[in-house]
């Protein structure tokens, strides 16, 4: 084998053969991006966006039952469609959560020795108003460097989620957090209150902001992680209304 | 508008295929557009600094800012680990096919730093003293590393070959 040989075998196999040339105003928009120093937004699939999911790690695992006022815009999420209201083991593993395949087939993974794997079952109360308010628990997650997300995607989004919802982190105290819900595109609730009994080491790195609001979603009770659920911004909301266009 | 922003949006946008083409064959789509975006603003505050040829400078910043993406990826994945009950995984991203696995299998059983010389020489078509630019060495030293990763490249090929005739 030739040197030109080896050129072109390694030209045909090149993964940006099938790109396709940036249209020219997309190509302007970028430069003018740069040249104002300003980087243009990131798409909404971002890469960027597994690190949001930190932050609302930390508030988010999930439930809550009840009812949902407003959503009247056209990117509002919609109000009328119902949570699911049974009560279930608290969380274990949701969608959307860090890949550890690697590209291989997923597994369960499971938790390491010395970490409680006790899930609390979800407690039921009654608020003031007496509506029910179905509380989730976060178990401890096991502790592997190996792990990478792989890139939101609207479709599964809209396949997975039972509820997604914009709330505000109302109040923080120790292990659990209350999240008070305005508009929800799946799902209905208002009031989400979220306990974490994973201790401190969990908490690392990630504070949960009273008064920030998030964009949450859940499967079956259990918070997506991995870039479906972080706090509320442009390009996280443009996911939730591309996975629940207006009907 | 001053003329460097109109030199250096001329140049900017000449760069902007062949580095797309470079992120496209190392990363993922988003983190391309992410980095695509990045390195025009690297690109950008350094513009007293570009060269008068800026194809290698220019892919020197994106090869830095790649890796600096990539690196905050890691990081975040560490963290998130921490902080969320490993689950299974959306099962929706198929694996790219790949048009030639031998061609892969054998890159990848070269050193990260010689597969990537020979994929800017067979793909980016730079030549030793370019190589050596965005890498940040000699021209020299890349035209022996070269010269030893092709022929090392060639021998793994061939070892498939003799292995795949029946």
């Amino acid at each position: 084998m030739t040197d030109d040989d080896l050129r072109d075998r390694m030209r045909r196999a090149d993964p940006a053969r099938s790109l396709r040339p940036l249209p020219d105003d997309e190509a302007r928009r970028l430069v003018a991006g740069a040249a104002l120093d300003a980087p243009a937004p990131p798409r909404p699939a971002s890469r960027l966006l597994p690190v949001l999911v930190g932050a609302v790690a930390v508030v988010a695992v999930v439930a809550g039952v009840v009812v949902l006022g407003g959503g009247d815009s056209e990117q509002a999420p919609r109000p009328d469609v119902a949570l699911p209201t049974t009560t279930r083991p608290g969380l274990e593993n949701g969608p959307g959560l860090p890949d550890t395949s690697g590209g291989r087939p997923a597994t369960s993974a499971p938790a390491p020795p010395g970490t409680s794997t006790t899930q609390a079952p979800p407690t039921t109360a009654t608020s003031s108003s007496g509506r029910k308010t179905t509380v989730a628990v976060l178990t401890a997650a096991p502790a592997d460097g190996d792990v990478r997300c792989r890139t939101p995607e609207a479709a599964v989004l809209a396949e997975q989620a039972g509820m997604a919802f914009e709330a505000t982190a109302l109040k923080v105290e120790a292990d659990v957090v209350t999240l008070q819900v305005h508009r929800a595109w799946t799902g209905e609730a208002d009031v989400v209150e979220v306990r974490n009994t994973t201790g401190a080491p969990v908490l690392l790195g990630f504070e949960p902001e009273a008064g920030r609001r998030y964009l949450v979603a859940a499967s079956d009770l259990k918070v997506m992680g991995c870039g479906y659920s972080g706090p509320d911004e442009p390009s996280l909301r443009a996911l939730y209304d591309e996975a629940f266009p207006k009907r | 508008m001053e003329p460097r922003q109109t030199g250096f949006e001329a140049v900017a946008q000449a760069l902007i295929e062949p580095l797309r083409r470079y992120l496209a064959r190392r990363t993922d789509a988003a983190t391309a557009d992410d980095v695509l975006s990045e390195t025009l603003l690297v690109a950008w505050r350094r513009r007293d600094e570009m060269p008068a040829e800026p194809l290698a400078w220019a892919y020197a910043v994106a090869r830095n800012c790649l890796a600096n993406a990539e690196r905050s990826r890691r990081r975040q994945d560490r963290l998130l680990v921490r902080i969320w009950q490993l689950a299974r995984p959306p099962e929706h991203t198929p694996a790219r096919d790949d048009p030639d696995p031998g061609l892969a299998r054998a890159l990848a059983r070269l050193s990260s730093a010689d597969a990537e010389l020979v994929r800017l020489w067979a793909w980016e078509e730079l030549g030793p003293a370019e190589i050596a630019q965005v890498v940040g060495t000699t021209a020299n030293a890349v035209s022996i590393r070269l010269h030893r990763a092709r022929r090392k490249l060639k021998s793994l090929l061939d070892e498939q070959a003799e292995g795949e005739r029946p």
